[in-house]
């Protein structure tokens, strides 16, 4: 399991919830589409790209993410810290 | 056209009000600031300035954020020639020539020709955009909601299509921004949606925000990790005017340039970043020493000089006059548009002729000024640059978080810029692109009730996006550009990215 691959399971499932949120809201019929309708569509759309990039992460073996310089996650999250608080 | 030159004069007349002059300026001066500040960009700057100009007039407001637009143009290519580090993604480009000529102690003619180049293709695409915009006005008043949803189909198609590397990932971060965009109220049933009970989310999530957590303090952040030390160029720089010879080679690529931003840039989706490419591999192409460039021609350095300011003019048009923004920049202008009350749309320029005309003018009045302001002055700019980024990085990211309050006074905003910013160093991280992301949110809403009122209006058969002639040409054209790729390597972005 690379990094990749569990990054687009991340949005798979995302695109799973907005479906699930969308058919709690209603989707409406076609002839007078729902508060949901879109959020359906497009929840369904991002599971369907989102698996296709597992599949592409999972049928290459190399790690597809090049190293973009070290971040300094300590000072990130400081940062981050501060300012929420 | 003797119609839109009296509408011009009367543009000119709003444009030289004192008060609209100093916004103008303003705008300018902020976008040749940011211009050559690699950690902040135009787009980040005019979601920063938006809370301040609500108590502005729209027309004094658009014009500095629209400044803040070309202004920034002018000011990515002083960092590039000099530094060799694009101030903007729209200039990375000119690095590759304008710093080698820089190294050969020809930095004055490379800043100077670039200074010019964007002139003349600002003024070109300012003409441009009197006699195209209020044509396609005219022309998109035909349009009903199925063609505004084709085209805004095509819109995010083309994004998806010039991504720089993932297609998919892209589509994915264009889907995420239209479920993101369309949290709030139903716009016809008016029930929460995706709200989560939180009482500020009802509106919708803000474009400021999210543009400040995405472009804004994600930048800073990812620059914490990667201190990098800019080496300024430490030569003198002197003549600054392009000689007799440097004229004669520039002024073909300047047109040429000009010519291909402008008309790339009419083209939902495309930006001011591709032309630019594309203009250098043309100039390339038609050069009798192709192997030279790279090296220092000044050909390299007056094309996308040149494009990237046409680009800007470009896209201008189809966000004044349909409504439909083609870069992120342009999507927060739109959402400025909504926030000003105005409705972006083929009637903007018939119920507010004011602000059309006012802006255009400005733009006129703007590239003089900015011609003004980048020649002589280049050394403040360049002095700028030796501010250390720490002191700079706490004054982005306290200017964000102030930008995102003081929107609405809630301190959810302020929540919501933070997670951004994590949602942007993530993306960044692993090579999601931010654009289609914010294009899409803008999107959104437009996208739904566009596509709602269609099948409400064909009595819910999807064939009406095809038995209407527009808007089956702008679905074909968003097929064919989501499909190509997946047949031999006709990926445009993908291209890109290998050059350079």
């Amino acid at each position: 399991m690379t990094i990749v691959s569990s990054g687009a399971l991340f949005w798979v499932a995302v695109g799973i919830l907005v479906c699930y949120g969308a058919t709690r809201l209603g989707l409406g019929s076609v002839t007078e589409p729902g508060s949901g309708f879109i959020f359906f569509w497009s929840g369904l759309i991002l599971a369907i790209l989102s698996l296709m990039v597992l599949v592409e992460s999972l049928r290459s073996s190399e790690e597809i993410v090049q190293e973009t310089g070290e971040m300094n996650w300590v000072k990130i999250a400081l940062v981050l810290l501060s300012i929420v608080l | 056209m003797l119609e839109s030159l009296t509408s011009l004069a009367y543009g000119f007349n709003i444009a030289l009000q004192p008060q609209n002059l100093l916004y103008c300026f303003i705008g300018v001066t902020m976008g040749t600031l940011v211009g050559v500040l690699p950690g902040i960009g135009p787009t980040a700057t005019i979601a920063l300035l938006l809370p301040a100009t609500f108590k502005l007039n729209p027309i004094s407001a658009i014009i500095m954020l629209s400044g803040i637009c070309y202004g920034a143009m002018y000011g990515g290519s002083t960092t590039s020639i000099l530094l060799n580090i694009p101030g903007e993604a729209s200039s990375v480009v000119t690095c590759l020539d304008g710093y080698q000529m820089a190294r050969k102690g020809r930095a004055g003619p490379a800043l100077g020709i670039s200074a010019f180049g964007s002139f003349i293709a600002g003024t070109f695409s300012i003409v441009g955009l009197v006699i195209f915009a209020p044509t396609l006005a005219d022309f998109a008043l035909k349009f009903g909601p199925p063609e505004y949803f084709a085209l805004m189909v095509m819109g995010l198609s083309v994004v998806a299509y010039l991504a720089r590397k993932s297609m998919a990932k892209a589509l994915m971060m264009a889907v995420v921004g239209i479920v993101l965009g369309c949290v709030g109220l139903d716009p016809i049933t008016a029930t929460p949606r995706f709200t989560f009970g939180i009482l500020d989310l009802a509106d919708g999530i803000g474009i400021a925000p999210v543009v400040m957590g995405l472009f804004g303090i994600a930048e800073v952040l990812e620059n914490l990790g990667v201190l990098t030390k800019a080496e300024i160029f430490a030569g003198k720089i002197k003549g600054l005017f392009p000689d007799r010879e440097d004229w004669r080679r520039s002024i073909g690529p300047i047109a040429r340039g000009s010519l291909l931003g402008f008309f790339l840039g009419l083209l939902p989706g495309v930006g001011a970043i591709v032309p630019q490419f594309l203009s250098y591999a043309l100039e390339k192409k038609l050069s009798r020493h192709p192997e030279r460039f790279g090296s220092g021609e000044i050909e390299g350095v007056a094309s996308p000089e040149a494009c990237n300011n046409a680009a800007v003019g470009g896209t201008f048009i189809p966000l004044l006059s349909l409504g439909i923004p083609s870069n992120a920049m342009t999507a927060i202008l739109l959402g400025a548009l909504m926030i000003y009350g105005l409705t972006p749309g083929p009637l903007l320029i018939k119920n507010s002729p004011d602000l059309f005309w006012g802006v255009i003018a400005s733009m006129y009045i703007g590239n003089i000024m900015l011609l003004i302001l980048n020649l002589p002055l280049i050394p403040m700019w360049v002095s700028v640059l030796k501010i250390p980024y720490s002191y700079l990085s706490c004054f982005i990211i306290l200017f964000c978080l102030i930008g995102a309050y003081s929107l609405n006074n809630s301190t959810t905003d302020i929540y919501i810029a933070v997670i951004f910013s994590l949602v942007g160093l993530l993306m960044k991280k692993f090579e999601f692109e931010g654009a289609p992301l914010v294009l899409a949110f803008v999107l959104g809403p437009l996208l739904e009730t566009a596509l709602r009122r269609s099948l409400i209006l064909s009595d819910g058969s999807f064939l009406i996006f095809l038995q209407r002639p527009i808007s089956a040409a702008f679905i074909l054209f968003s097929v064919v550009v989501l499909v190509a790729p997946l047949f031999g390597k006709l990926r445009l972005g993908r291209g890109l990215s290998e050059e350079d």
